[in-house]
C-alpha cells in the first residue's frame, strides 16, 4: 500500500477531503487512488463530491478528465439524475435533504463496479448530513473529492483529515506556484489558541456575539461582545471599539483584508486575530505577511489537518513541468509536510 | 431511413456521408501557403478531402478560414446517459399566484455581477422592469421583491446586503472566462456566505453565458443558469425550490 494510504490509516482518519488550490491539478487522481487502496484493504469506504467531479469532461476546457471509478461495495453519494445514468450498477439506499438541479442527493451501493458521476452537495451542512448517512450505513471511511479551489470541505466541522492538491496548472511560472501553495499551506496550518484563559475568554464572549474585543485585565482578559445580523457586520464594527489594551480581536465569520487593513492603521503593533478555524480566513498574501510582520498574530480555535500534498506537474491548458523536479522543489519548499506525486508513484524524501 | 444509432457520423446530403463545415483561424497571413495550412489541419482534425471555401485576412498575421470536408469518426449515441435537469417552468402568472397562493409573503431576490466584473446584460435581463425577449424581468413581478445592485458589487457587500434585505436568493451573474478569475470569484462568494454562517439561509444562484447546472453544483450553488435562460425559469426554479423547502 502506498505511503499516503498509509498516513492516512495511521492518523486514523474518518472523514479525509481532498482539496485543490484549483481546477486540472489532480484531486480526483488523488482521490481515485486513495479510494481503490481503501477498496483492497477492505475498508468499506464511502464516496462523496463537495462538487460536480468525474464529469466526463472538464466543465470549462472541453477536455476529457478521469471519472470515479465505483468497485463493488463502497457506498457513493450522488444527485438522482447522475444515479439514474451511472453505468455502474447501483443499489438505492437513502435519500438526503439537500438538492441539486439535477436532483437531491441520494447514497447508494454499488452492486456493479463501473463508472459513476458524483455530483453534491456542496454546502458544509450537506456534507455534514451525507457523511453521517454513510457512516450508519457502515462506511469506516469517508472520502470527499473538492471543487475546483474551494475548501469548506476542510472544515473539521465536515472532516478530520484533509489533502491538498496543487500542480501546473496554478499559475504561470513555477516559483509562482511554489508561492501560492506555500501561502495556502501557512493558512491552513493557522496555529491554534494555546493561552488556556485566552481560549476560555474567546468561547464566553462567542456566546454573546459574532465578533469580541479581548481587553487586558489585571491577569487575565475583559470580554467585549458585539453581535450583529451577521459577523462580517460585527467585524466592521470591532475597530471602532479597540483599546491601547485590547489583546485580541475574534471574528466569528469571515476575516477580510480590510479587517487587517484597519487594524494595522489603527496600532503600530496589532493585537492578536483569532477565528474559528481556517477557512474563516480570506485575506490575501500581502496584508497576511504584511500584518505578521508587524508582530500580528493570527490564529484559530479549531485547527485544519493537513496530512499530506499532492502535485500535477502537468497543466493541461500549457506547461508541462520534469516531474522530478517538480516533486524536489515543492518537497523542499513545503517541509516538514509530505509531498507526493502519485502518479510518479514517488514521496519528496526529507 | 434506417439509422445505426451504434455508430452515428455527420450529416450533409446523405446518410453517413460525414460532412462538416467548421472554421477557424490561423496565426498565419492569408496567402496559399496559409490555405494549404488550414487543409492541413482539417486533415489532422480527421476531415477527409477538406476544401477551403473562405479565407479572410483578419490583419496583423491573422487568416480566418470555412472549410467543408466529410469527417471520419463516429459516435455511439446508443449508449449515452446524460444527467437532466428536472424542472418545471411557469409562466408569470402562474409563478405570482404559486408565491401569493403557496408561500404566502413576496420573495426577495437580490442580484449583482460581483468582483472585478461589469458585464451587467445577463442580469439586467433577467432582474430589469421590461424583461427579455417577451418574458418580464423579477421587477416586474408583483409578488417578487427584486434588488439590482449592478456591477462591480464585492462578494463581502453582496452579502452584507443580502442579509440587511433579507434576501430569499441572491443572483450572482458572472462572465466566466478561461483564466479561471471568475470562477474563483464565484466559490469565493459561497465560501464567505459558509464562512458567515448564511449559506443554508438563501438561495445562492449563478448565471452567464459559460454557466450551466453542473457547473453550479461544482461551484457550491443551488443552480445555474445559462445562455437562453429567460427570466420566468429563473423565476419559476425560485418559486419551487421555496416552497419545496418550507415544505408546503
Amino acid at each position: 500500500m502506498s505511503e499516503i494510504f498509509q498516513l492516512i490509516q495511521k492518523k486514523n482518519l474518518k472523514t479525509t477531503a481532498i482539496v485543490g488550490m484549483t481546477k486540472n491539478v489532480g484531486k480526483t487522481v488523488t482521490f481515485n487512488h486513495i479510494a481503490k487502496e481503501l477498496v483492497e484493504s477492505e475498508i468499506r469506504v464511502g464516496l462523496i463530491s463537495a462538487g460536480y467531479d468525474g464529469e466526463r469532461f472538464d466543465r470549462l476546457t472541453l477536455k476529457e478528465k478521469p471519472r470515479i471509478l465505483a468497485p463493488v461495495g463502497v457506498l457513493v453519494a450522488t444527485a438522482e439524475a447522475c444515479f439514474n445514468a451511472a453505468d455502474a450498477g447501483l443499489e438505492f439506499l437513502e435519500k438526503s435533504s439537500f438538492v441539486t438541479p439535477l436532483g437531491p442527493v441520494m447514497v447508494g451501493r454499488v452492486t456493479e463496479a463501473g463508472r459513476v458521476e458524483l455530483a453534491g452537495p456542496g454546502s458544509i451542512s450537506g456534507l455534514r448530513e451525507l457523511i453521517g448517512m454513510m457512516s450508519r450505513r457502515g462506511s469506516a471511511q469517508v472520502l470527499v473529492d473538492g471543487a475546483i479551489n474551494r475548501i469548506a470541505s476542510a472544515s473539521p466541522a465536515v472532516s478530520d483529515g484533509t489533502i491538498l492538491a496543487t500542480g501546473a496548472s496554478l499559475g504561470p511560472t513555477m516559483d509562482d506556484v511554489v508561492k501560492k501553495t506555500v501561502f495556502r499551506r501557512t493558512i491552513m496550518e493557522t496555529p491554534p489558541v494555546e493561552d488556556n484563559l485566552l481560549l476560555k475568554s474567546v468561547y464566553k464572549g462567542l456566546t454573546k456575539g459574532n465578533a469580541v474585543l479581548l481587553h487586558r485585565e489585571g491577569n487575565g482578559y475583559r470580554v467585549e461582545a458585539i453581535r450583529e445580523m451577521i459577523p462580517l457586520l460585527a467585524g466592521t464594527r470591532i475597530i471602532n471599539k479597540c483599546r491601547r489594551e485590547t489583546a485580541a480581536l475574534v471574528f466569528g465569520g469571515a476575516l477580510v483584508d480590510n479587517n487587517l487593513q484597519d487594524m494595522m492603521e489603527l496600532y503600530k503593533h496589532p493585537p492578536a486575530v483569532i477565528v474559528r478555524d481556517a477557512t474563516r480566513l480570506f485575506v490575501s498574501p500581502e496584508i497576511y505577511w504584511r500584518y505578521l510582520k508587524r508582530g500580528g498574530r493570527i490564529m484559530a480555535l479549531e485547527k485544519i489537518n493537513l496530512i499530506a500534498v499532492t502535485l500535477n506537474p502537468t497543466d493541461p491548458m500549457g506547461r508541462d513541468y520534469d516531474p522530478e523536479m517538480f516533486l524536489k522543489i515543492m518537497g523542499e519548499a513545503l517541509h516538514p509536510c509530505p509531498v507526493f506525486d502519485l502518479v510518479l508513484q514517488k514521496k519528496h524524501l526529507s | 431511413m434506417n439509422i445505426d444509432y451504434s455508430s452515428v457520423k455527420t450529416y450533409g446530403d446523405t446518410l453517413n456521408d460525414g460532412a462538416m463545415q467548421v472554421s477557424f483561424t490561423l496565426p498565419v497571413p492569408a496567402g496559399d501557403e496559409a490555405r494549404e495550412a488550414a487543409r492541413q489541419m482539417a486533415l489532422k482534425m480527421g476531415l477527409d478531402s477538406p476544401s477551403v471555401t473562405e479565407m479572410a485576412d483578419l490583419g496583423a498575421g491573422f487568416t480566418f478560414f470555412v472549410l467543408y470536408g466529410k469527417c471520419k469518426h463516429t459516435v455511439d449515441y446508443s449508449v449515452i446517459k446524460v444527467p437532466k435537469q428536472q424542472q418545471k417552468v411557469m409562466s408569470f402568472k402562474e409563478v405570482n399566484e404559486l408565491i401569493k397562493k403557496e408561500l404566502g409573503c413576496r420573495i426577495v431576490v437580490v442580484a449583482a455581477c460581483t468582483g472585478s466584473d461589469a458585464h451587467t446584460v445577463g442580469i439586467d435581463a433577467i432582474v430589469n422592469m421590461k424583461g427579455y425577449a417577451g418574458e418580464y424581468g423579477l421587477e416586474r413581478y408583483p409578488e417578487i421583491d427584486a434588488y439590482n445592485l449592478g456591477s462591480q458589487v464585492p462578494n463581502a457587500e453582496l452579502l452584507a446586503r443580502a442579509v440587511e434585505l433579507n434576501a430569499d436568493a441572491v443572483l450572482v451573474s458572472q462572465v466566466v472566462t478561461q483564466k479561471n478569475i471568475h470562477l474563483e470569484n464565484l466559490t469565493e462568494l459561497i465560501e464567505l456566505a459558509e464562512a458567515e454562517g448564511l449559506r443554508d439561509r438563501m438561495l445562492m444562484i449563478c448565471g452567464g453565458p459559460r454557466i450551466s447546472h453542473e457547473l453550479a453544483i461544482e461551484l457550491g450553488y443551488d443552480a445555474g443558469f445559462g445562455p437562453g435562460t429567460l427570466p420566468n425559469h429563473v423565476a419559476s426554479y425560485i418559486a419551487a425550490e421555496l416552497m419545496r423547502r418550507h415544505k408546503i
